[in-house]
């Protein structure tokens, strides 16, 4: 006999609750995904959503709970003003690194270089033009300017072209901002951002001297490095392999990193580049897509189709999971990130995935002839004639003159999601971040047609993804786990 | 090839149906719009396919999304901007 007892009465009262910003998408036939401002996410059937929105939910069921746990909803048991600061603490706790202000600075020390990398960014120099290196004057100012950030934390990193073509102006930074750190008490570290090809003892004594680690590229095998990096002599993966093991026998293994570029060549081959990290000994690797900047969208030579990279990136982290699984410590770096924005607790920091977006807030560029640039990409799109992300000229204006000026300050206020077309209903808005220089060389616009953006269908289909795989295997929630809790 | 979708001002606002085409964006070319008495009727161009099934079924469903989300935004506005007032009211950002 059927003897289920009959509900509460209560249960069939008018419910009181209330509903607190959420934003939502629908994800299938049957589902929708639902998320706010504290990154809390559910997954409702249709009928609970127009339920949930219509405000008929039954307040003792499951899902009312944990609708109210999760503060999409709220009711007369509440304390409103304790759910608002609740919400808004959150809400300022995400935008800190604001308040921090510039904490990345790109010191391009020279566009010389004596690799001539299929994608390369920028208008790079031969090695002899030595018009094309930073002067110390120069060198200076961007030093001045540095300390002018509040920000506690302060990262130095040199680039080029090769950088190590003016080691003596690296010397020359580092020496004087360990000087003016003396009094200004910063956390302060150096990074060079190099080939390797032309490390050597000397160059390696002085980093160890002064903690300045090491970042270095790796494409891949040599057959995918020496295309995509070619050098006389076609050896810049022998000299990279070879100087990554003396940057680790000087200063310590854990002192190089390295970072790879995808190109159509690569497009193939995610096994073979992820095998080639392992191979020299690295945990993690970042599968980047190319950029759409500089000689890289001039050229069609490393032109690629966003859907390939998808495809490429998929395998890669598909097998990044399957080698976890048997053991093998490796990390993808790019999902690590955005797991960190879903599930973690803190802000990765990571530039490209800010709002607003990171240009001049999180980064900011010393160009070796003393333009001041808002993010590389932007010092990138220079060579392409577009002017827009140089904030000024380091010798004859002041900091207040570059941060605070017009131009900067609109592109800022039109990368702030909570007010983008499209973005300012997306149910990954808490996760994403926004690019004004991508939609600027992509678009002509800052803003830019999300429903046109390379930069929103990379970034949803991840996200879509991400949460998928960490929901649906448990063996892979604990791998991202590990990934995003490391620190 | 050509299709036609259709949406009913009865149901979507003109502001939701809009903002669903412009969001169609990767699937279709807007030829025309047209506004009849309670309707709006959009010819289009299929870009990348012939399922014209397939476009119709996605702005059905993008309708209703975005009907969705119109409904949450309008109902949270007023608690949404007292979150932000209260959130930006308590930093020093200014006296800085």
């Amino acid at each position: 006999m059927y003897n289920k007892p009959f509900k509460n009465i209560d249960s069939f009262k008018p419910s009181k609750y209330e509903l607190l910003p959420f934003d939502l998408e629908i994800i299938s036939e049957t589902n929708v995904h639902i998320s706010n401002m504290l990154g809390e996410y559910l997954t409702l059937s249709k009928e609970h959503i127009s339920e949930l929105i219509e405000q008929k939910l039954e307040i003792d069921s499951r899902l009312y709970k944990e609708l109210k746990r999760k503060f999409f909803i709220f009711d007369d048991t509440d304390e409103i003003n304790t759910v608002i600061d609740l919400l808004s603490t959150r809400f300022r706790t995400k935008n800190q690194l604001i308040s921090n202000f510039t904490g990345l600075h790109i010191f391009v020390v020279s566009l010389r270089c004596e690799h001539s990398c299929s994608y390369c960014q920028v208008s790079r120099q031969n090695v002899e033009s030595v018009d094309f290196d930073m002067t110390e004057e120069i060198a200076l100012k961007a030093i001045d300017l540095m300390f002018k950030s509040p920000s506690p934390s302060l990262k130095v990193e040199f680039q080029g072209g090769e950088p190590l073509l003016n080691f003596k102006t690296i010397q020359f930074v580092v020496n004087k901002a360990k000087e003016r750190n003396a009094i200004e008490k910063r956390d302060i570290a150096f990074v060079i951002a190099t080939n390797l090809a032309l490390v050597d003892d000397a160059i390696l004594e002085f980093c160890k001297e002064h903690g300045v680690l090491i970042s270095t590229s790796l494409d891949g095998p040599s057959f995918i490095h020496n295309k995509n990096r070619y050098r006389p002599g076609n050896d810049s993966h022998m000299k990279a392999v070879e100087g990554i093991k003396k940057v680790r026998s000087v200063l310590g293994y854990d002192r190089v990193g390295a970072l790879m570029t995808t190109t159509a060549l690569s497009l193939k081959h995610p096994k073979e580049i992820i095998n080639e990290y392992l191979a020299n000994g690295f945990n993690s690797i970042f599968l980047r897509p190319i950029s759409p900047y500089g000689f890289a969208v001039k050229g069609t030579k490393a032109n690629q189709d966003l859907d390939e990279w998808l495809e490429f990136y998929f395998k890669g982290l598909e097998y990044i999971i399957e080698l976890n699984k048997n053991g093998i410590k490796i990390r993808e770096d790019y999902a690590s990130i955005i797991l960190s924005k879903i599930y973690g607790s803190r802000e990765s920091g990571y530039v490209d995935l800010q709002n607003p977006a990171g240009l001049g807030i999180s980064a900011v560029v010393y160009n070796y002839d003393a333009k001041l640039y808002a993010s590389d990409e932007g010092r990138m799109l220079k060579e392409m004639g577009v002017e827009v992300f140089c904030l000024g000229d380091i010798r004859n204006q002041t900091y207040e003159e570059l941060f605070a000026n017009e131009n900067f300050l609109e592109i800022l206020e039109r990368s702030v999601l909570e007010s983008s077309p499209e973005c300012y209903q997306c149910a990954y808005r808490q996760y994403c971040g926004s690019d004004p220089v991508y939609h600027f060389a992509t678009q002509g616009d800052f803003t830019g047609n999300k429903s046109r953006s390379g930069f929103c269908k990379k970034n949803k289909t991840l996200f879509k993804k991400l949460i998928e795989l960490y929901e649906n295997d448990l063996e892979t929630r604990s791998i991202f786990q590990s990934w995003f809790k490391r620190d | 090839m050509k299709i036609e979708l259709i949406a009913d001002l009865l149901l979507f606002s003109e502001a939701t149906v809009l903002s669903v085409v412009s969001a169609m964006n990767p699937q279709i070319d807007v030829l025309g719009i047209n506004k009849a008495e309670n309707q709006i009727k959009i010819q289009a161009l299929l870009k990348n396919s012939n399922d014209a099934g397939e476009a119709v079924s996605l702005f059905n469903r993008k309708l209703i999304e975005q009907r969705l989300k119109d409904t949450v935004y309008e109902k949270t506005k007023d608690i949404r901007t007292l979150i932000m007032a209260n959130a930006f009211s308590k930093t020093s950002l200014i006296d800085n």
